[in-house]
């Protein structure tokens, strides 16, 4: 075949495109098609990975995933991860150390660091370091996103302050 | 977009080795696309047919049975790093997949993959070759089974015939005194092939003391996975001693088949695998140890 249709769940939305091309790449049919241009393509070689998405909950460098494998298939953007204009804690936590200067990387450094987080609840500076490995950042010296990790880490399994516990943030 | 090309999806492994076989030079299987789609992007490979056989089941995951570790050719290195089989029965194929590429490109990436490219520098391969690991290889004429060392013919070239699929890699699972350990020396720490790579594997006796055989493997920039046999017998039949691998990593940077390129000049080469092959061998003998040690 040199075409065919693709169904995929693309941050919990069914999406269907038609005479999709096998020649095309998952990022391009994600920016391209789905429009959903937070995920970045740079290197498109799989050194950079700035194209990070998980597929199935697994991240992979979009850029060497043909885009008909992803049929019947969940991807998770950038785009979904926060809820309207709510952050996930990982995008709040990069906000609050300060892990963005240029931003490109960054889409694809959240969908490492959620993979991560995603098993690994508590991990070490070290796992961090690991997961994060296969994406560049130019800007930064990698500190403050360690850093940010580590704090989202924190904040993902500490139990959430309800009015109950009669704990909440003193504002 | 990448070069034009078909896509085939075969659902087994009878409807890939028949639509290999049918296509020939012209298809190339695709597996965890690590390195062939990459190759396909910067035009070093055109082929006019790929053939994906990522949905075949029975060739993924770690299985023990009969006294064998069978691997299927494509478990992901993601999940070979994971698997508590390969970490406690294999740590040597550990050490190798665990530092290869990043998160993303273990889990697409093959071991499979890693042995067909036929890569010198291959790290899996590598660990693999000193772990005396055989092969089972399908195709139209049917199974057949054949040692890894016997795999490479020459320079990225394998014995694969026309439309033949590596399927399984076995390996032994007699432990008692055995060890084994693999290390890389790369400039940083991650996203790096091997400058240079060493497996080590130790068959010892009288509680790890002795060296009964030997196995290693260097990964270059030669023209393909090879055994160093000649630091192999320094060690066979051998009291093991620090000086013993000092022999050995000296005899290996000797009849290392490494040429230059750009990344590592031939001497640096050789001076690389006799600092490093003691330091693995070392290792192999503490996990040899372990395993030798008596329980009672």
């Amino acid at each position: 075949m040199k075409e065919r249709s693709v169904t995929l769940r693309i941050n919990g939305e069914i999406h269907v495109f038609n005479h999709v091309s096998v020649r095309k790449t998952l990022v391009q049919l994600i920016r391209d098609e789905a429009g959903l241009t937070g995920t970045k393509e740079g290197c498109g070689e799989g050194d950079c990975g700035t194209c990070t998405v998980l597929l199935n909950g697994q991240p992979v460098n979009s850029c060497l995933v043909l885009a008909t494998e992803a049929d019947g298939k969940e991807v998770l953007t950038v785009e979904g991860l926060s809820r309207e204009w709510d952050l996930h804690p990982l995008q709040q936590a990069f906000v609050e150390e300060g892990a963005v200067q240029c931003g490109f990387c960054i889409p694809g450094m959240l969908l490492a660091a959620k993979a991560l987080l995603d098993e690994n609840p508590s991990p070490t500076e070290a796992e961090i370091r690991a997961a994060i490995a296969g994406n560049l950042c130019r800007c930064t010296g990698y500190v403050r996103i360690v850093q940010a990790i580590k704090s989202a880490a924190v904040s993902l399994s500490s139990p959430p302050l309800t009015a109950a516990t009669g704990k909440g943030p003193g504002i | 977009m990448l070069p034009e090309f078909e896509l085939f999806e075969p659902r087994d492994l009878q409807e890939a080795v028949a639509l290999l076989t049918e296509l020939g030079e012209r298809a190339r299987p695709l597996a965890g696309g690590t390195d062939l789609i990459v190759e396909m992007r910067e035009g070093r490979t055109r082929p006019e047919y790929l053939v994906d056989i990522k949905g075949l089941e029975e060739l993924k995951g770690v299985t023990v049975s009969g006294g064998l570790i069978v691997i299927g050719a494509l478990t992901t290195l993601r999940v070979l790093e994971r698997s508590i089989i390969i970490r406690e029965r294999l740590p040597i194929l550990y050490d190798a997949v665990s530092q290869m590429g990043s998160v993303q490109i273990r889990g697409r990436g093959t071991i499979g993959g890693n042995l067909c490219n036929a890569h010198a520098s291959a790290d899996g391969t590598a660990a693999l070759l000193a772990s005396g690991a055989r092969l089972r290889l399908h195709g139209p004429k049917g199974s057949r089974e054949i040692a890894l060392e016997d795999f490479f013919s020459s320079t990225h070239k394998t014995v694969l015939n026309a439309g033949e699929v590596l399927t399984h890699i076995h390996l032994s699972t007699e432990s008692h005194g055995f060890g084994g350990a693999y290390s890389k020396y790369t400039v940083r720490k991650a996203m790096e092939p091997a400058l240079v790579g060493v497996g080590v594997f130790l068959e010892t006796e009288q509680d790890g003391a002795v060296c009964r055989a030997a196995r290693i493997a260097l990964a270059t920039t030669g023209p393909r996975p090879e055994r160093a046999l000649r630091a192999e017998e320094t060690l066979r039949g051998q009291r093991l001693s620090e000086e013993l691998f000092a022999r050995a990593g000296e005899a290996a940077a000797g009849e290392a088949n490494v040429g230059s390129n750009w990344r590592t000049p031939e001497d640096y080469a050789r001076h690389l695998i006799k600092v490093l092959l003691p330091e693995v061998a070392r290792r192999a003998w503490a996990r040899a140890r372990y395993e030798g040690r008596n329980i009672s």
